[in-house]
């Protein structure tokens, strides 16, 4: 199986490709790599978006985000959908194919019903033979490396064989897929986890360790290889207490710009993606903080 | 219980906790909460894109409402939002959900709901690509065994109020609100076509003869059977043909053999 993730694809910049931007991506060109949509949106068979989508790839390369497999469901994804995915892919040979480490699919009172959504693994064995399982199957339909994304979760840690990050290695080392490191969904969990401890009532184990070093430390199972993409995104900020969304609403933060200065340090440049899906800004703004993104990589690569 | 068995039984109590948020459940309450909320939005939204006229006519507190309702009673089964609600799924919650108001005269958004799904429907279609070298079929004598292929996007409907009215009307402000107005208090036919040649979709009135001749082609009669039922309509069929090919809504000539 070939990988799409060439050495010169390892400094790629790019940005998230949503319906309000299709005209301003094309009418005034960007000095971004690659753009990237998600696959759901082009599963019609016809109709103006895959158009424009096929316009837009006339100049920039394409990554493929999927969000509706949900290959940790211990339901098979059907034929149906992967045949979608993979006539999209022919269609637009894109430079990257992703989804997330999760699940959506499930049996109700023997119906198998989908909740359009990314709902969190418990990190066992099962769970990963799962998931393995199904990686592979999208792997050898379509024929490509596929990237599985760290989620954002708001649920209190399930009971578990592994550590998140352990987990989602040992799925890399298992199927030869790679990781979407997300680097905001770090954030967002690291934020999440000590808001409900406190909302439990339980001690907190070190208050004063702050979010970045817990969430370096428990990176400590990849390798650098394992990583095929960085995402960065913005939230709304939310109160100590309270849960914070991955919203994609707002600019990347402060918080997660200094984390991922740390991570391409520590991991090496991979292609990054500025990933906003709600209360957009203007295209310029959005392609300005992909090459903030490029900057970084650059002084980051000469040191 | 195995593992794989376990997993599928945590994944299914979770499942089942989204969608029924009435549902006692042992999962912590604050995030589960927002998964309910995300699969209500997903909803609203996919709703919204996929039914504007109904929301355009019914107001967004009404519409989210009727979402509510889509929340309970169909159940989302296919991968992509854009699948969900459609084969009239989402027409008859609208027909329920105005009939339990006691709202008979608000009956043409049923109507409103059918076209909007049709629209949609039209919008993912296959983009209609017309096979030229298949009309010289049209020139030779075997008019008994030749039919006419339509485009994907095409629908002809009969519904019961002036509906492309009405859409031009919410969408775009176009037409007079008081001819519409009189025009909803009784239903009577009114037959629609709805296509695309390129991106944006057309919705023209059609008339009752047009509308039987687009239905014998979709039920695939030859062309010598639409060539007598167009005389027996009074429409002159090479017109009516050659528009068709212009607007690309005829888009090749099978020869069956």
């Amino acid at each position: 199986m070939s990988s799409t993730l060439t050495d010169k694809t390892q400094t790629k910049v790019g940005v998230g490709l949503r319906h309000e931007h299709y005209f301003d991506a094309l009418d005034h060109l960007a000095d971004i790599d690659f753009v990237e949509v998600h696959a759901e949106n082009f599963f019609s068979e016809g109709g103006a978006p895959k158009h424009l989508l096929q316009q837009a790839r006339q100049h920039y390369d394409v990554s493929i985000h999927a969000t509706s497999l949900g290959l940790g469901s211990t339901l098979p994804p059907t034929l149906s959908v992967m045949n979608k995915l993979k006539q999209l892919c022919d269609t637009l040979d894109p430079i990257l194919v992703s989804d997330h480490a999760c699940f959506n699919r499930a049996l109700v009172h023997g119906k198998a019903f989908h909740t359009g959504d990314l709902l969190p693994l418990r990190f066992n064995q099962a769970s990963l033979d799962i998931l393995c399982q199904h990686v592979d199957m999208i792997q050898t339909t379509l024929q490509r490396t596929l990237l599985i994304e760290n989620l954002s979760a708001y649920l209190p840690e399930q009971e578990k064989e592994f550590d998140e990050f352990d987990f989602l290695a040992r799925l890399c080392k298992t199927t030869g897929c790679k990781l979407l490191l997300d680097i905001n969904n770090l954030l967002v969990n690291a934020h999440n986890s000590k808001a409900m401890t406190i909302q439990s009532g339980k001690h907190l184990d070190s208050p004063t360790n702050n979010s970045e070093t817990t969430v370096l430390n428990a990176l400590c199972y990849l390798a650098p290889d394992m990583i095929g993409e960085y995402h960065l995104a913005g939230t709304t900020p939310a109160k100590e207490d309270e849960i914070m969304i991955d919203d994609h609403a707002r600019s990347v933060s402060e918080p997660c710009w200094s984390l991922y200065e740390k991570v391409v340090a520590q991991f090496g440049n991979k292609p990054t993606l500025i990933e906003w899906d709600q209360d957009l800004p203007t295209w310029k703004e959005l392609v300005s903080l992909a090459q903030r993104a490029r900057t970084i990589q650059q002084r980051l690569s000469k040191d | 219980m195995s593992s794989f068995d376990n997993e599928g039984h945590f994944q299914s109590s979770l499942v089942s906790a989204i969608l029924s948020p009435n549902a006692l459940s042992s999962i912590p309450s604050q995030g589960l909460k927002l998964y309910q909320n995300n699969w209500r939005e997903n909803a609203h939204r996919a709703l919204a894109v996929a039914f504007p006229t109904v929301m355009k006519l019914l107001g967004e507190e009404n519409f989210r409402r009727i979402t509510k309702l889509a929340c309970e009673r169909i159940a989302k089964t296919e991968y992509d939002w854009g699948e969900w609600g459609l084969n009239s799924q989402f027409v008859n919650l609208v027909r329920h959900f105005l009939n339990e108001q006691h709202v008979r005269s608000l009956n043409y958004v049923i109507e409103c709901a059918r076209l909007d799904e049709l629209i949609f429907l039209s919008q993912r279609a296959k983009d209609p690509f017309q096979q030229a070298d298949t009309f010289s079929h049209l020139s030779t004598d075997k008019a008994e065994n030749a039919t006419l292929v339509l485009s994907p996007t095409l629908y002809a409907e009969k519904f019961l109020f002036p509906v492309e009215k009405l859409y031009k009307y919410s969408h775009f402000n176009e037409g007079n609100i008081t001819n519409l107005r009189s025009s909803l208090s009784e239903p009577n036919d009114v037959f629609v076509r709805i296509s695309r040649s390129e991106f944006k979709p057309e919705i023209e009135p059609i008339s009752r003869g047009e509308y039987a001749l687009f239905c014998a082609v979709k039920e695939r009669q030859s062309i010598a059977f639409l060539f007598d039922k167009a005389n027996e309509l009074n429409i002159d069929f090479s017109q009516w043909l050659g528009d068709a090919i212009a607007k690309l809504l005829i888009i090749a000539v099978k020869q069956n053999d």
